[in-house]
């Protein structure tokens, strides 16, 4: 197979035969450099060539620096913004629990408890200190119970990505 | 002498060499794995044309991109182009180049310059 430049080597190694065997013309000189001459020019749009694929290569480098740390910037804000609807998702999922839970409680305080404290003691504020305090206590379970869905959302979202690397892996 | 026709392809331009009707096409992209061997054709067949009965010839030239090794193959395409001119022949070379590529233009007017050739240098407008 031919080298890029077989020519020119071709011409080489002739021309130095030609020195060794001391058997050189003004021809062979004029030949030679002439050679010499071509491949300056050769050099000098090849370098051209080469200058201007650099320079190209390095101004696409740029663009590709610039696209990546904006691509980082808007990842950053597209995972507060998938955090701050997961927050609110599971937010809403709480509170929808816990006033079902609450309101159970409260109907069960006034058919259930209710009757057996009026046998009791007659006196109303018993039965609204423990609605007040089902209340609280609802409020305060709430924000644990949104804890707890946000920590089982995160660990869907980290289980879906893992198997999605697996599968990437197994292909 | 044998016609040349080869297929663009990601790597190699379009070729159409008709050494009867005097003509060379290269068209595309050129960044071939082994550039000597690729463009060794069309240099024996522009070799075997400065003798042939011939006597206009006319290459034209669309790239959109070439590496270097394929830069000094156009070179040796040139030189033998320069030899068609010195046999007596006329010889028109086209040199396209896309708009706004201006990196395309400047080459054809280095190899124009440094092979002392005449080059019609034509802008590809964008669609």
């Amino acid at each position: 197979m031919k080298e890029l430049y077989h020519d020119e080597v071709n011409n080489l190694d002739k021309f130095r035969k030609k020195i060794d065997s001391r058997t050189i013309y003004k021809e062979d000189l004029e030949f030679f450099s002439e050679q010499y001459e071509e491949l300056i020019a050769q050099a000098k749009v090849i370098t051209r060539v080469s200058d201007r694929l650099q320079k190209k290569l390095d101004n696409a480098n740029s663009q590709i620096r610039e696209q990546n740390s904006e691509i980082t910037e808007k990842n950053d804000e597209l995972e507060v913004a998938i955090n701050q609807l997961v927050a609110a998702k599971v937010g809403r999922k709480a509170s929808t629990i816990l006033f079902v839970v609450t309101i159970s409680l409260l109907i069960f305080e006034e058919y259930a408890i209710d009757p057996l404290l009026d046998d009791l003691s007659g006196s109303e504020f018993i039965s609204i200190g423990i609605k007040v305090i089902t209340a609280v206590i609802a409020k305060l379970f709430e924000g644990r119970l949104e804890d707890y869905f946000l920590k089982k959302e995160k660990d869907k979202i980290i289980r879906d990505e893992y198997g999605k690397i697996i599968v990437k892996e197994n292909r | 002498m044998e016609k040349i026709f080869l297929e663009p392809t990601k790597v190699t331009p379009l070729v159409h060499f008709d050494p009867s009707e005097g003509l060379l096409e290269l068209k595309g992209r050129s960044s071939p794995e082994n550039s000597i061997q690729f463009y060794a054709k069309i240099i024996e067949g522009l070799d075997e044309y400065v003798t042939n009965d011939g006597d206009a010839f006319t290459a034209t030239f669309a790239f959109e991109y070439f590496n270097t090794s394929s830069s000094k193959c156009l070179f040796d395409v040139f030189k033998r182009l320069s030899k068609i001119e010195a046999a007596g022949k006329d010889i028109t070379i086209n040199w396209y180049y896309e708009e706004d590529d201006d990196d395309m233009m400047e080459a054809g007017e280095d190899y124009s310059d440094l092979l002392g050739l005449d080059f019609n240098f034509m802008e590809i407008e964008e669609e």
